[in-house]
């Protein structure tokens, strides 16, 4: 079990680079590191297609919950991709301690577990960040000097330091959940059975408040017209063609073509 | 010395890491200054680059893709005040502080308000359309492929043409019709989230996550399902917390789990 929290954390530290320190392909977004990250460790517990699933519904929520929370200048979003790292690897890692039937509660600890690190990955961000100062007025001192090589490493020091953030974040909270799965199974098994089949529902609710916070971030009254179009086009589409997929998306396309068109048109006039 | 396009490319790759020492005093500075040190080094001595080292070290933030435009022309001052023999310091100062507020609204509005959601959401679309996992990789990596083509394009793009035209190199900017752009992408992303959430209420995309799934395949609970996911978008409306919105969901789960326990006549799913 520790070689597969530890293989968890370098893989969280390894996306973290992306997020700030490095490259930002967004490889760090947590569609894909979600998607990935689950989709390793579901191999590694025998059940890939499990993880890939359930990496990408976190993936969807993380992503799309704190997508307009931007670190525009000093300000400091929730970290999207620890939240979502720690949620997938929670899940994965932790599921065969309990009792399948408990699975959708479980799913909903694990997102709360995820949303809270993020919070805690904003916290570090603020260390680091602080920490920074002193590594650049290090850098500052060897460029003076004309040491230009040590300059170039404490350039990487700070990219360290993003990864450390993430693994250890995402350690922490795989051990903790590991460690407290006697209680939280005590505490499941004292929840009326009802209940527990309610959580079912969870699984719904997670894709759609990611989509109802973009909406709400990003609706104009210009927008409004186009998404009725879309709720519409989509009913339609899935009330009538369930199983034809290829002419359903057609016909999406076919839309996206003439809203494309319009705005063309609107922009000449 | 002159700078070759090898050069500009390398110093473009070092862009990569501009971020990497990002602090609350200086921000992108020491990024920039490690990325255009090995030009330094090709033109200046020890001495020389030791004293550029207030230019270059001091506070610098813009957007991390669009910062390449002005390191290109940075790059071209450095050259050019080499070859004239002229002291350019004040010039250098200058350049960094007057493009990179602009360059910063234009990369923030373009990448993080436009491109970043846009590409998402249509990611996110074509993944819960097809709904079939053994190509979510696939599909995912049209969202790399999508994003990083416009991201390396002005990346390297930028730094060339910053390079090469100096300060007319905005031009580069006109090439593509980034305003237009951004429109058309608005549009068809809240196409695509009408689409999506219709998808979600009435052909559930992930149906093998869900035990007995039929049950959830009743009218009554879609009703449900449309009308909790409606009243959570004025949630948010109302106060803008995600905190808030898991705790409602909550709260809606418990609701859900007593009607389907009291078997009420509208949702009648077991």
């Amino acid at each position: 079990m520790i070689f597969k929290v530890l293989l968890a954390g370098l893989i969280s530290g390894l996306f973290q680079l992306d997020q700030t320190g490095a490259f930002q392909f967004m490889l760090s977004r947590s569609i894909i590191s979600s998607t990935i990250l689950g989709w390793v460790l579901g191999s590694i517990i025998g059940q890939p297609e499990l993880g890939l699933r359930y990496g990408f519904l976190f993936g969807i929520f993380f992503d799309l919950i704190w997508l307009f929370r931007l670190p525009i200048g000093a300000s400091t979003p929730p970290d999207y991709q620890i939240g979502s790292s720690v949620a997938i690897s929670s899940l994965i890692l932790g599921i065969s301690f309990f009792n399948p039937k408990f699975i959708y509660i479980y799913v909903f600890i694990c997102l709360v577990m995820g949303f809270v690190s993020g919070y805690i990955g904003a916290w570090f961000d603020v260390i680091i960040r602080r920490l920074n100062i002193n590594i650049s007025r290090m850098s500052r001192y060897y460029w003076n000097k004309g040491k230009f090589l040590k300059f170039k490493s404490l350039m990487l020091l700070g990219l360290f330091n993003s990864f450390v953030k993430a693994f250890l974040i995402t350690i922490v909270f795989l051990f903790l959940i590991l460690i407290l799965n006697p209680i939280l199974n005590f505490i499941f098994e004292n929840i009326p059975g009802f209940i527990v089949e309610g959580f079912a529902i969870v699984i719904f609710f997670i894709p759609a408040l990611g989509l109802i916070v973009v909406i709400n971030h990003i609706i104009k009254e210009s927008t409004w017209k186009v998404l009725g179009l879309g709720i519409v086009t989509g009913a339609i589409i899935f009330s009538y063609l369930k199983d034809f997929h290829v002419f359903g998306f057609l016909i999406i396309l076919f839309f996206c073509i003439i809203i494309w068109v319009n705005v063309l048109k609107k922009e000449k006039v | 010395m002159t700078i070759r396009k090898i050069d500009i490319f390398r110093t473009g790759l070092r862009t990569f890491f501009i971020q990497s020492l990002w602090n609350y005093e200086s921000l992108l500075a020491y990024g920039i200054a490690f990325s255009i040190l090995p030009i330094l080094i090709k033109l200046y001595s020890k001495r020389d680059i030791i004293r550029k080292g207030r230019e270059y070290l001091s506070y610098f933030n813009s957007q991390p893709y669009l910062a390449a435009f002005i390191l290109g022309m940075l790059i071209k001052l450095e050259e050019d005040a080499v070859e004239n023999s002229i002291n350019n310091n004040s010039k250098i100062s200058s350049v960094k502080a007057s493009y990179m507020g602009p360059l910063a609204a234009m990369g923030d509005s373009f990448f993080w308000w436009c491109l970043k959601p846009a590409t998402l959401i249509i990611t996110i679309f074509l993944v819960m359309y097809f709904n079939d996992f053994s190509n979510a990789l696939f599909l995912l990596s049209f969202f790399l492929i999508f994003f990083n083509a416009f991201h390396l394009y002005y990346r390297f793009g930028s730094i060339s043409f910053g390079y090469k035209y100096g300060e007319d190199g905005l031009k580069f900017f006109q090439k593509f019709n980034m305003n237009l752009f951004q429109k058309v992408m608005f549009q068809i992303t809240f196409f695509l989230l009408g689409i999506s959430i219709t998808m979600l209420v009435l052909k559930f995309p992930f149906p093998k996550l869900v035990e007995n799934i039929e049950i959830f395949k009743h009218i009554e609970f879609q009703i449900f399902y449309g009308i909790s996911v409606i009243f959570l978008f004025f949630i948010y409306k109302l106060k803008r917390s995600p905190l808030l919105l898991i705790l409602t969901t909550l709260i809606i789960i418990f609701i859900f789990s007593f009607l389907k326990e009291k078997n009420l006549v509208f949702l009648r799913i077991n």
